[in-house]
């Protein structure tokens, strides 16, 4: 059989398979900002055991009552504030459009922004408004949102903070003038607090339309699917009129609480994550034509030299290290590439191809 | 502005069964399974290792597709995986439902239908399963999603498959049929699911497979359908615990027959029991029943029932308050109901 193949296979082509992409169980995924850090063997372990004492067969509590106590008290919810629970931000963005949607009613946010805000607008049939940043620095155009906000009025205000895919805190003057100005609600999702130095959560109770949105996945349990909205209980209620009764179920309602009671293993490794980043960025700025964009998130913006992007993520990808593409979808994101922060080891990796990958165009 | 739609502002939401705080008590009000589930599926979840957590899981839980496409005989692209089998009918409602596009089913049935109607403002057409035409009402109604629950709760029977493939044949929308009890039935309508493109199948693991914590549903159609439902669900709607713990879960068959079994023996030991306390009972084809006492208000019944630690659900709405919603339970808690219902009826 082999005789045959070197028989009949151009030699070029046998001479490919040296190039092929690498099973994607072996890439180094640093394309969808999840913590790169595992649990401690004896955590692991523990968090067995809380799975083993579950009864699988019993439907979970609707009020998830067990989480929201453990939140209130690790995120510091502030007292008279309200916590709603989603399986994943996801849920919780449809849940809000649902809430004040119709063919009339906008949502508007930054752009370039979290894709799902323009997506679940155009699910529940609602018209959204994308404000582009200023170009260069990927800052709030803040004249420009609130003009936005005048002209459409939208029902539901996105704001990413940090956002994504750019990785910047927005000015927060700016974002007080703009929860001021809407006339309806403002979301300021913080799914990348655990790597952020502000947030509005201390914030809530100083206007009665702001909401907060975060989520567990950055923070390391993308697999288990929690997402959280904390706000006014006038507003929870109405929303939670919209949520299934068990959306979350009991072995994530178990897995988060034993996470939150552990929540110090989780902060600190998103310290270790925040340590790597900076030194990301260092090494990023390094490297001769590329452009870095400050992050307050898990990932780095970076721009390749004009029309390199491309060529350079595949020269990754061939290397063995995924990250995200942006520059596909061209305007300001043109020749933009997202790396996520792994382990220091990960990282390194990162870099020693990405060095090949630039010398080689 | 009035920040919320007035379907919303009005909206009185699904009202889950009580919950009651202490594990010691007869709890037969919310149709679970009284067994653990297979030993498999503790197993497959202290299996799950860290990465899988931090990790996004698969977006469409491609090992379960896979497993459950084995034993049921299907493609894997016909199965679309879902929080529970109620995240399905909020994708269905969400993708075929609109003002202009109604839903329609037979009644008394699941309240959740009625639920998702008004939340996604879409006209409901409500046709009694007791008028002699209901398949021609429904036929008739010209709407974008037919739901028929089969077998029915809370009513406990079960429609004939052959009726629903004509109803299938004559309506121009989706006809989604609910099979959540259908573990408990003599038959399913998994064929119609093959042989008509606009037929989808609600199923759940929350019932037969005692996994209703686990929150795991699937619908079965063909693929046109489901790749149009994959664009309306969450990107992550099912997260990596409940994927291992839902695979193991349908693997093991044996676990499952016999789990079914045990629950099916007591239905028909239950049922014949309330008969000879002077109950109507219908013969039942799901894990509970629909039992009217004739000779005691069932408002009363279940409050006395639960001052004495055993949970019925009842529903306090005309047309389903002369009844009870009894959950087939353990041989145990099915001699505790019957203990306390005979002292109750007695006295
Ligand atoms: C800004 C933002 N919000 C929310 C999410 C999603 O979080 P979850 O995993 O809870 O759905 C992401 C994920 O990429 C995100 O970037
Ligand atoms: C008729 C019917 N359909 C669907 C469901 C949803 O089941 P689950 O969301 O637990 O899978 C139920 C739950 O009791 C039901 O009674």
């Amino acid at each position: 059989m082999t005789s045959r193949i070197e028989q009949w296979v151009r030699p070029e082509i046998r001479a490919l398979s040296a190039y092929h992409v690498p099973d994607p169980g072996r890439l180094i995924k640093l394309d969808a900002m999840e913590n790169p850090y595992t649990l401690p063997e004896d955590l692991v372990e523990a968090w067995l055991d809380a799975m083993r004492g579950v009864d699988m067969n019993r439907y979970p509590d609707p009020g998830a009552r067990i989480i929201k106590e453990r939140l209130r008290r690790v995120m510091n919810v502030p007292a008279g504030q309200e916590i709603l629970l989603g399986n994943g931000s996801d849920e919780i963005i449809q849940i809000l459009a649902l809430a004040v949607g119709g063919a009339e009613r906008k949502i508007l946010a930054p752009e370039p922004g979290f894709v799902m805000y323009r997506m679940i607008a155009s699910f529940v049939g609602m018209q959204y408004v994308g404000v582009p940043v200023n170009p260069d620095d990927f800052s709030l155009d803040a004249q420009a949102m609130l003009a936005a906000i005048e002209a459409h009025q939208p029902a539901l205000v996105f704001l990413a903070y940090p956002n994504n895919p750019t990785g910047n805190l927005w000015d927060r003057q700016a974002l007080e003038a703009i929860i001021e100005a809407a006339p309806g609600l403002v979301v300021v999702d913080e799914a990348y607090a655990p790597f952020a130095d502000d947030s509005f959560l201390p914030d809530l109770g100083r206007w009665d339309n702001l909401l907060v949105m975060r989520t567990v996945s950055k923070m390391g349990l993308a697999g288990l699917r929690l997402g959280y909205l904390c706000g006014p209980a006038d507003w929870l209620v109405e929303f939670d009129k919209l949520r299934l009764p068990y959306n979350i179920n009991i072995l994530t309602q178990a897995s988060a609480a034993f996470a939150l009671d552990h929540h110090e293993v989780f902060d600190a490794q998103a310290g270790l994550i925040r340590e790597a980043r900076d030194e990301l960025d260092r090494a990023l700025r390094g490297f001769d034509g590329l452009t870095v964009y400050p992050s307050a998130a898990n990932f780095i913006l970076f721009r390749t030299p004009a029309g390199r992007a491309s060529a350079v993520f595949e020269s990754l990808k061939r290397d063995g290290v995924l990250i995200k593409n942006l520059s596909a979808a061209g305007g300001v994101l043109a020749d933009c590439l997202r790396v996520t922060v792994g382990t220091p080891a990960e990282n390194a990796a990162f870099l020693a191809v990405l060095g090949r990958a630039l010398a080689r165009g | 502005m009035a920040y919320f739609r007035d379907n919303i502002a009005q909206a009185e939401g699904y009202v889950p069964g009580f919950q009651p705080a202490r594990a010691d008590v007869v709890k037969l009000n919310t149709n679970e399974n009284p067994y653990p589930p297979s030993p498999k599926v503790l197993e497959a979840v202290v299996a799950v290792d860290g990465e899988m957590l931090r990790r996004y899981p698969p977006v469409l839980a491609d090992p379960f597709r896979t497993a459950a496409a084995e034993v049921l005989e299907v493609p894997s692209d016909h199965i679309l995986c879902t929080n529970g089998g109620d995240d399905l009918l909020t994708i269905c409602f969400r993708a075929f439902c609109d003002e202009h596009r109604p839903v329609a089913y037979p009644t008394p049935t699941y309240s959740l239908y009625a639920v998702l109607a008004n939340l996604q403002n879409c006209p409901a057409v409500e046709v009694p399963f007791e008028s002699e035409d209901w398949l021609d009402a429904l036929a008739g109604a010209s709407a974008a999603l037919t739901v028929v629950c089969n077998p029915n709760a809370p009513t406990t029977h079960r429609v004939d498959p052959a009726n629903l493939a004509a109803l299938a044949g004559r309506i121009e929308g989706v006809l989604l049929i609910d099979e959540a009890y259908v573990d408990f039935a003599d038959g399913d309508c998994l064929q119609l699911a093959r042989d008509f493109e606009n037929v989808i199948l609600l199923r759940s693991l929350s019932k037969g497979y005692s996994l209703a914590g686990l929150r795991f549903g699937f619908g079965i159609a063909q693929p046109k359908l489901i790749e149009g439902l994959i664009k309306v669900k969450d990107s992550y709607n099912v997260d990596a615990v409940a994927i291992a713990a839902a695979t193991a879960a349908i693997r093991d068959q044996a676990y499952f027959r016999a789990n079914v079994q045990r629950i099916r023996a007591e239905r028909t030991r239950l049922t014949a029991a309330l008969r000879d306390l002077g109950l109507e009972v219908p013969d039942s084809q799901t894990n509970f029943v629909w039992a009217r006492s004739p000779k005691a208000p069932a408002r009363s019944l279940h409050q006395n029932l639960a001052e004495q630690d055993v949970y019925v659900r009842y529903f306090d709405r005309p047309g389903l308050d002369d009844r009870l919603r009894i959950t087939i339970g353990t041989p145990e808690q099915n001699d505790r109901l019957l203990a306390v219902l005979q002292e109750l009826l007695a006295g």
